[in-house]
């Protein structure tokens, strides 16, 4: 149960973090957060676009339609200036947390 | 290869429960459908098999539907409310009273037809009668714009509804303003009124709604099918 809050929570900063490197439409999003994380992130369409759409409404990231590598129309999202500002103290914040948590339970930070 | 756009229009609209999704949304999980499958097959499964993966992703439609719409901007949310729910209800409202205040004016003039009378019975009684087709205009008029079940009722309803809450004032004004309370006459009076303005209307906007209540049946099959 702590554990999907805490990837709950921490979903935002996932998707901050991949489309501060670059664009990506959602489906990309998903595979290249559970392919960073080797799996222990993982996005479905129901948990995905919901919070895709969360972000962009508060401005943090932004999507457009684009024509991909393949020539097919998708829906690309990337990180705004205002996006950028958030994700550097969102960093803080888990880096904080994780770092708490491994002193008390004694598993090493990764 | 399946259309999804047209399964997932079908997966939200038929749910009852919520809008629908804004085309551009429908087209982007489309896509996203497309890119599971595409993903599943390279893998080496089958067709079916990475459509049917593709829909694991989405196990409550209408809780993604109403999600994406919250998370798509507040002012679709009241866009769609309005149009469900409060223009509906209001032209019932409006429509029900005119009526009944249009006759009662036309009780209180001095020349009145030979069908009219004094007697408030009659024009009462043609109210009744009138009520279900204005719950039915209602009830239509919010399922049109895609309104859920609960929210056609009210809509449908929705003079009794302010009839009700026009009681309750009442006598609640009569009890703690006035402190009426000296005999159970005021509770006799406003549950009298009550039943002829409240239950019997309600009951009769009702019969008019009923047909256009019912949840409309799913059609879209969940087996995986290739189109």
């Amino acid at each position: 149960m702590a554990i999907s809050k805490i990837k709950r929570g921490s979903a935002e900063l996932a998707i901050l973090s991949v489309l501060a490197e670059e664009r990506l439409y959602g489906y990309q999003v998903a595979h290249r957060i559970a392919e960073r994380t080797q799996g222990e992130l993982r996005f479905t369409l129901a948990s995905l676009y919901p919070m895709l759409y969360t972000l962009e409404r508060r401005g943090w990231i932004k999507g457009a339609w684009e024509n991909s590598t393949s020539g097919r129309k998708r829906r690309y999202y990337r990180l705004t200036a205002a996006g950028s500002k958030q994700l550097a103290p969102l960093r803080r914040e888990w880096e904080g947390f994780f770092r708490a948590i491994a002193r008390l339970t004694g598993v090493a930070h990764a | 290869m399946r259309n999804w756009e047209q399964f997932i229009h079908e997966r939200v609209a038929h749910s009852n429960r919520c809008a629908d999704l804004e085309p551009e949304v429908t087209e982007e999980l489309a896509h996203h459908f497309e890119d599971v499958c595409e993903a599943g097959m390279e893998a080496g499964c089958s067709e079916q098999e990475s459509a049917r993966s593709a829909l694991m992703e989405v196990r409550n439609w209408p809780r993604l539907a109403m999600q994406i719409n919250e998370a798509r901007g507040g002012t679709k949310m009241l866009k769609q409310r309005i149009q469900t729910l409060w223009l509906p209800a209001m032209m019932n409202m409006t429509a029900a009273f005119t009526v009944l205040l249009g006759g009662l004016m036309l009780l209180n003039k001095p020349l009145r037809g030979p069908v009219m009378s004094s007697n408030p019975a009659p024009l009462y009684l043609v109210w009744l009668l009138v009520l279900p087709a204005m719950g039915a205009t209602a009830a239509y008029w919010s399922r049109r714009a895609g309104g859920s079940v609960a929210v056609r009722a009210t809509a449908a309803l929705f003079p009794a509804i302010t009839m009700l809450v026009t009681f309750f004032a009442i006598l609640m004004h009569a009890v703690f303003v006035d402190h009426d309370t000296s005999s159970t006459n005021i509770f006799m009076q406003v549950g009298g009124s009550a039943l002829g303005a409240v239950m019997l209307p309600a009951a009769a906007l009702l019969v008019g709604a009923l047909p256009f209540l019912r949840k409309v049946p799913k059609t879209a099959d969940p087996r995986i099918v290739t189109d």
